[in-house]
């Protein structure tokens, strides 16, 4: 089979050509980086769990620590997933040890990890990151969208899953999703609808890139096979 | 038998003039003499036992003031002790700016022979003293006439069309006092007829990079509660806003603040997002920035073109420009908090 779609991909001199059998080849391997916040996080491992999304979790790395007796770590161990606490200053974003922890992996998920990766790290790493913006793009890029948002009174929040690039929250977008506001609704409303958005924005995310649907084209665009 | 009818914009039914006229030679259904406005809705009075003179009003009233104790039950008691009930009350109270600031809207029917119109007026007023009130107004839709207001559009008449179809089906309670454009319509065209039917003027100021006929359109307008701008292409000048001084709402065809400016479909073309979106908003100084009134969405994915991201947003800009309409008639929106609003159910 392989042979047969090199041979298409020569014909036509393609850019791209992959073949993949599911059932046959090893899920494709990522590593979460998370914060303290852990909705996303747990939200997609409980899925990973119940086979939602094909896909191996090497480690999940967070600048947070969490004692052993907690949800995640008990969850991670269960299912002998490494938990590695390292946590970041200012001065130190500890990336070096992020890429060597990382290596075998085929991609990156950030689950809410609050720290910015840099260029540097980018271009080590060299694969795919996707990242849950808890804004919609292109509103409300940076810290604090909700606050943003609450501020300038729109009746509509969203989240968006999109791959990470050297601009911060500016890479092609995967997925959005909306919820509804209004005045009515507080800072914590604005979390609490926004956190269940991320959830199944990012999970959509993951599954949709596990499962070969998305191609990034045009510069910042992606395709999202349906 | 009595009867009450809760009336949300929709088509109202009024008797037909004659026997308003009836109605009235009974002492003054309560609307000091004003005469009705309605051109497209008929009301059905019902026959009753007692006679017309059951017949209820529907009354709102708006109020902000500090927050204090007793204001809800002030209001209540003040609609309560004139035979009128209360029919809907939605209630805000802003935290965030320093001391707490009360919102409230109410919705009631009242009989105008027990409550007359001037009548309502003092005693709403002196709520409004007591509580050194901000804000305190009273509407009888039924009696009041309808908010006035101009629509500016350019050559995309989508928006245009679309809510003068919905005002001729008796959706936006408001007047058109004319329709003003920077392109020429023809004589046969759609607009033009439907407007000549109608007897609202169009007029037509063609805009140039240096004159953008400002002073004329303040002049054309300056009889009108309020202006809405249905994709009028051209940016209001803030010597303009200053000059009209009254409430514009704008339909802008990007998901603010997202895509501020010219070209929010392709800007969002290019910036590959999976929903586009439309914002009615009040016009201020700064441009697509007011106070937002509504938003709406819909998806759109790589199959997409700039033709389908438009074909979408005008949707979306019909629907959401309409809303805006038909909550400012009806008295629904409050501007707070600086740039926000509050939209009362």
């Amino acid at each position: 089979m392989e042979e047969d779609f090199a041979e298409i991909a020569h014909i036509f001199k393609a850019q791209k050509s992959l073949v993949r059998v599911p059932e046959c080849d090893e899920n494709l391997k990522m590593a979460v980086l998370a914060s303290w916040q852990d909705h996303c996080l747990v939200d997609l491992l409980h899925r990973w769990q119940e086979g939602e999304l094909p896909a191996q979790i090497g480690a999940v790395i967070s600048n947070h620590s969490r004692g052993p007796n907690t949800h995640v770590v008990r969850f991670l161990e269960r299912h002998g997933i490494p938990y590695h606490y390292l946590p970041t200053t200012k001065s130190d974003k500890r990336e070096g040890e992020i890429v060597e922890l990382v290596k075998d992996t085929d991609f990156l998920v950030l689950a809410r990890y609050m720290q910015v990766l840099s260029s540097t790290f980018l271009r080590s790493y060299g694969k795919d990151i996707i990242n849950i913006h808890h804004g919609l793009l292109p509103s409300f890029k940076g810290a604090n969208p909700y606050r943003q948002a609450y501020q300038a009174g729109v009746k509509l929040i969203g989240a968006t899953s999109h791959f990470v690039t050297e601009e911060l929250d500016d890479g092609p977008i995967i997925e959005q999703m909306v919820d509804r506001v209004s005045h009515r609704d507080t800072l914590t409303t604005f979390a609490m609808k926004s956190e269940n958005l991320e959830k199944q924005c990012l999970a959509k995310a993951i599954k949709y890139y596990c499962e070969k649907r998305i191609v990034r084209y045009s510069g910042n665009k992606t395709i999202v096979f349906g | 038998m009595r009867w009450e009818r809760l009336i949300r914009g929709c088509s109202v039914l009024l008797p037909a003039k004659a026997s308003v006229r009836g109605f009235s030679s009974q002492g003054d259904a309560g609307c000091g003499g004003q005469k009705f406005s309605r051109k497209f809705s008929q009301r059905v009075l019902k026959d009753s036992k007692e006679g017309p003179r059951n017949r209820r009003l529907h009354g709102v009233h708006v109020f902000q003031c500090s927050d204090q104790l007793g204001i809800v039950a002030n209001i209540s008691q003040n609609i309560a002790r004139r035979g009128a009930n209360i029919l809907n009350v939605d209630i805000y109270i802003d935290f965030d700016n320093g001391s707490p600031v009360f919102y409230s809207r109410s919705e009631f029917s009242f009989d105008p022979l027990q409550w007359p119109r001037d009548v309502m007026e003092e005693d709403f007023a002196e709520i409004a003293h007591i509580f050194k009130a901000q804000k305190s107004l009273v509407r009888v839709p039924e009696c009041d006439e309808n908010l006035k207001m101009a629509v500016l559009a350019s050559w995309q008449d989508h928006c245009l069309v679309d809510l003068l179809h919905r005002w001729q089906e008796g959706e936006l309670p408001a007047q058109i006092g004319a329709v003003i454009s920077n392109h020429s319509r023809g004589p046969n065209t759609h607009v033009v007829r439907f407007l000549e039917r109608h007897g609202i003027p169009y007029h037509y100021l063609p805009t140039t990079k240096s004159d953008k006929r400002e002073g004329e359109i303040v002049e054309l307008v300056k009889d009108t509660d309020f202006l809405v701008l249905a994709r009028y292409m051209q940016v209001l000048s803030s010597t303009f806003l200053r000059s009209y001084g009254k409430d514009i709402i704008n339909i802008h065809h990007g998901l603010l603040p997202s895509f501020k400016g010219a070209n929010p479909y392709r800007q969002a073309y290019q910036a590959g997002v999976k929903l586009i979106g439309a914002t009615s908003h009040f016009v201020t100084e700064e441009l697509d920035d007011g106070p937002i009134i509504e938003q709406m969405v819909d998806r759109v994915s790589h199959r997409d073109t700039l033709t389908t991201f438009a074909m979408k947003s005008e949707n979306l800009e019909k629907q959401c420009l309409a809303k805006a309409i038909k909550y400012y008639c009806e008295k629904r929106i409050v501007r707070y908090s600086g740039n926000k609003t509050i939209v009362f159910g």
